[in-house]
Order: structure tokens, then C-alpha cells, then sequence
């Protein structure tokens, strides 16, 4: 009797294991990368990566089925990011929305000088320069950067994954942007 | 035409409006619009040179592995490579006792074989762009052609050993203080996303001696950086290795647990009894 109850638990643990693999592991690069390019630190996206998907899989039972397992796990890495990677950091990473509407608006349009709007100017930029400048960007702005132009979200799932409007997410990236672009002449 | 925000470009270029009569009046504003045009161009840019330069990181084999294993996956993972004994007592038709007289062999010629790895030319063992004699060579040469600069100029070596920490080198670092040769600087180069230390000595007559160590385990697992193993071993025993060719002398040495390699155009003997220390 306890033997075939037992058989009955394991094969319902089994299947309950195999569909967290089956969801989950999938979406593995793209969180890897998103932490690495958050943290600029391999061990901590290592560290938060791992972390996340042990949480994820001892909380599987919890996840509401039908729903977009991509969001929950990006909730649950992002929760990790804040509570272990930023606590660790000396200052929050604050953004002084003054200085990025200065920023923003320093970047006139007619300041800038048409020949660094060619891609073959950038011919000599390096992966290492350019996450670097990704990399400095406030917070905010960085995740949205990231999320957009490195995983390929749409505004829709961005817009989910940090919980702020579409309209945020459009602006934040616009923003962005144009941040980087100045980063790269500076 | 209503009022149109700048942001509504990124969302153009990002495939983000759907609506086809908003998708014209974007793409009117920024024909007519000189500044529409550079905000369009500056947001196209910035987004190519992201999908064109950025790299896309693989999660590690050993974290996935890891992951795998701790929900109990039955996924194999590619980088996970079989033992050979493992491999070999898993094969039905190999009998124990074949497996024993195999086993008895390599332990007769690991009994038999010299205790120590002989002095030979092990420059010629050193190829590609991951190996570390290479990478010595290379930096030093980016130096004295002024390519390569140190990021801190300092003659102290605690500074020196606290911006190797600071700056993410993982392993622990030595920078000697040694007779006749002032510290210059140094420089923390990363390669998928290892960061390795280099550090630089001045002599009174202005000839370099440029310094770069690395934790031996890196040199085992060959993923970023490598050395032939033959030099490794060498180096274990407690020899150095001196090199010359060109005008410039490389000496390889072991401190701790670091593999170091000494690029200079110091003159050769003195290079190799200030820095061939243990």
C-alpha cells in the first residue's frame, strides 16, 4: 500500500519537475543575460540566476497555470536583484530626475554631427565599451535598454515585467537611448 | 496631423505601432522634420549598434548544470564529458578483469615514467590567441608602442593589489617590491568576463618589465586562457622559464598559485635573478 502511494506522490513529483523544466528552462539565456548586463559582474548573475530558478521551483507549485511563466519568473529575478544585489551596492541607485531631463535636453538634435550617425563610425566599438555605457545608465532606464534592444521583449511584456505603463516604457527607452548615444561621444 | 512626441520614433522603429495611418504621419514627420530625421537616426543607430555589438552570454555550463541537477532534471548537459573510467566500466563488454589489466598498465607506466619534466624549448608549444605566453607577448608589445596604458600609475604595490580587488580580478594577486625595479602602474583586462591582473616595473635605465599573473586553475580549465601543460608542470617543480627572442626576454615563474609571466627588454640575466623568486 505505502509502496503504491509512494509510486502515485514520485510520479506526480516527477511530472511537476518535468513541466518546471519544460516552462522555465527555456528562458535561462535570456535571464542570464539580463543579470549580467544589470549586475556587469558574472558571479552575480550566476549567483541571482541560480537563485531565481531554485526559488521558482520550490514555489512551481504556487504558479498559476495558463499565465505568462516569462513574467513570473522575471518578478521573482528582479525581487532577487533588489533585495540582494542593490542592498550590497554602497548607494541605491537613485535617478535624479532633474539631471536626466538635463541630460535629455542637452542633446539637441541640431548639436549633433551628422557623420556620427553613420554605424560605420562605430566601427572600432567593442562589446566591452558599449555594455560598459549600458552599464552606467540609471537603473531604470537600463532595464528597459536591456529588456528591448538586448531580449527582444515587446513594450507589452516590458511594460509587464517592471509594472509601469507602455507610455513609460516608450519614453524610458526613447530616453535611453539618446543617452547612450551621447555616452559614446563623451 | 496631431501633436506628435519624439518617443513615438522609438516606438515606430521598435515595430511598436500597429496602427497604419499613425505608422504614415511618423514616417511623414520625420521626411519633413529635420529634427524628427536626427531623433530618427540617432534611435536607429543606437539600436543596430546594440543588436550589432552587444554579445549574447550563454548561461554557464556549470550554473546550468547546476540548476538542472537541483531539480532533479535528467538533461544531459553538453559540457558534461564522462570520466574514461567511468565511460569504460560502463561498456558491457568490457570485464573487470580487462578493466583491472588496463588500470594495472597506466599505474605501471605512471610508476615508470621520469619524475621530472625536462628543460626544452616550450615556446614552440605556445599557439593561439588564448594562450597566455602569446597574450604576454602581445600586451607587452601594445605597451612599449604606447597601445596599451596602465589604468592606475601608482609605485605603491598595496594600491596596486587593491585596484586588482576593486576592479573584479577574482584571484589573489602579488606585486612584489623588488630591488632596482619601481612599480609604474597597472592595468585589469577582462576576457568573457574574466578579469585578469597586470602590473608594470621601470628600471633606472627606463627598460619595462611588464607582469601578468593569473590563477593556475584558469590554466587547467583552458576556457579562457591557456599554457601548454608541459610548462605548467615545469613551473611546479619550481623551475622558470626563460625565453629570448627579439630584443625581449620572457620569463615564466610560479608564485603561490599564480602562473606569472614576465615580458621585458631588461637584460635577460637580470630579469631572470630579480623575478625568477619563490
Amino acid at each position: 500500500m505505502f509502496a503504491f502511494l509512494f509510486a502515485i506522490f514520485n510520479s506526480d513529483e516527477q511530472k511537476l519537475n518535468q513541466e518546471f523544466e519544460h516552462e522555465n528552462v527555456p528562458h535561462m539565456d535570456s535571464f542570464y543575460n539580463f543579470t549580467l548586463k544589470m549586475t556587469g559582474k558574472r558571479d552575480d548573475a550566476n549567483k541571482l540566476v541560480q537563485e531565481t530558478y531554485l526559488k521558482a521551483f520550490r514555489f512551481w507549485d504556487k504558479f498559476e497555470k495558463g499565465t505568462d511563466c516569462k513574467s513570473w519568473l522575471f518578478r521573482i529575478i528582479k525581487n532577487k536583484y533588489i533585495n540582494t544585489y542593490r542592498k550590497n551596492t554602497k548607494q541605491p541607485d537613485k535617478i535624479d530626475c532633474e539631471e536626466i531631463e538635463n541630460f535629455y535636453e542637452n542633446i539637441k538634435p541640431s548639436s549633433i554631427d551628422s557623420a556620427h550617425l553613420e554605424i560605420d563610425f562605430y566601427d572600432n566599438l567593442l562589446d566591452d565599451e558599449l555594455s560598459g555605457a549600458i552599464s552606467s545608465l540609471p537603473e531604470d532606464f537600463r532595464t528597459v535598454v536591456i529588456l528591448c534592444d538586448i531580449e527582444g521583449y515587446t513594450y507589452d511584456e516590458i511594460a509587464d515585467f517592471v509594472d509601469v505603463p507602455v507610455g513609460t516604457v516608450r519614453s524610458r527607452l526613447h530616453r535611453a537611448r539618446k543617452m547612450l548615444y551621447r555616452k559614446l561621444h563623451d | 496631423m496631431m501633436e506628435m512626441n519624439t518617443d513615438m520614433i522609438s516606438a515606430y522603429i521598435d515595430g511598436e505601432i500597429k496602427d497604419e495611418q499613425v505608422k504614415q504621419e511618423i514616417l511623414t514627420k520625420i521626411q519633413n522634420d529635420k529634427d524628427f530625421e536626427i531623433e530618427y537616426r540617432v534611435q536607429s543607430l543606437v539600436k543596430n549598434l546594440i543588436k550589432e555589438k552587444v554579445v549574447y552570454q550563454q548561461t554557464p555550463a556549470k550554473v546550468r548544470e547546476r540548476i538542472l541537477k537541483s531539480i532533479g532534471s535528467g538533461t544531459k548537459i553538453q559540457s558534461e564529458k564522462k570520466s574514461f573510467f567511468t565511460d569504460l566500466f560502463e561498456k558491457p563488454s568490457f570485464s573487470f578483469a580487462t578493466a583491472f589489466a588496463v588500470i594495472l598498465a597506466i599505474a605501471l607506466i605512471i610508476i615508470n615514467r621520469p619524475g621530472v619534466v625536462e628543460k626544452k624549448d616550450f615556446a614552440i608549444e605556445q599557439l593561439g590567441n588564448d594562450n597566455m605566453f602569446v597574450q604576454a607577448k602581445n600586451n607587452f608589445n601594445s605597451i612599449t608602442e604606447g597601445k596599451l596604458v596602465p589604468q592606475l600609475t601608482t609605485k605603491n604595490a598595496d594600491e596596486i593589489k587593491n585596484f586588482f580587488n576593486e576592479n573584479g580580478v577574482k584571484y589573489s594577486t602579488l606585486v612584489p617590491n623588488v630591488v632596482d625595479w619601481i612599480l609604474l602602474g597597472a592595468i585589469v583586462s577582462e576576457d568573457q568576463g574574466e578579469k585578469f591582473a597586470h602590473h608594470i616595473y621601470v628600471n633606472r635605465d627606463g627598460k619595462l618589465a611588464y607582469f601578468f599573473q593569473v590563477d593556475k586553475s584558469y590554466l587547467y580549465n583552458h576556457e579562457i586562457i591557456s599554457l601548454s601543460e608541459d610548462l605548467i608542470k615545469y613551473l611546479d617543480e619550481g623551475n622558470c622559464y626563460l625565453y629570448e627572442l627579439d630584443g625581449s626576454v620572457t620569463l615564466f615563474t610560479k608564485l603561490d598559485n599564480n602562473i606569472c609571466a614576465i615580458v621585458s627588454n631588461g637584460n635577460p640575466k637580470e630579469i631572470e635573478n630579480t623575478f625568477c623568486i619563490h
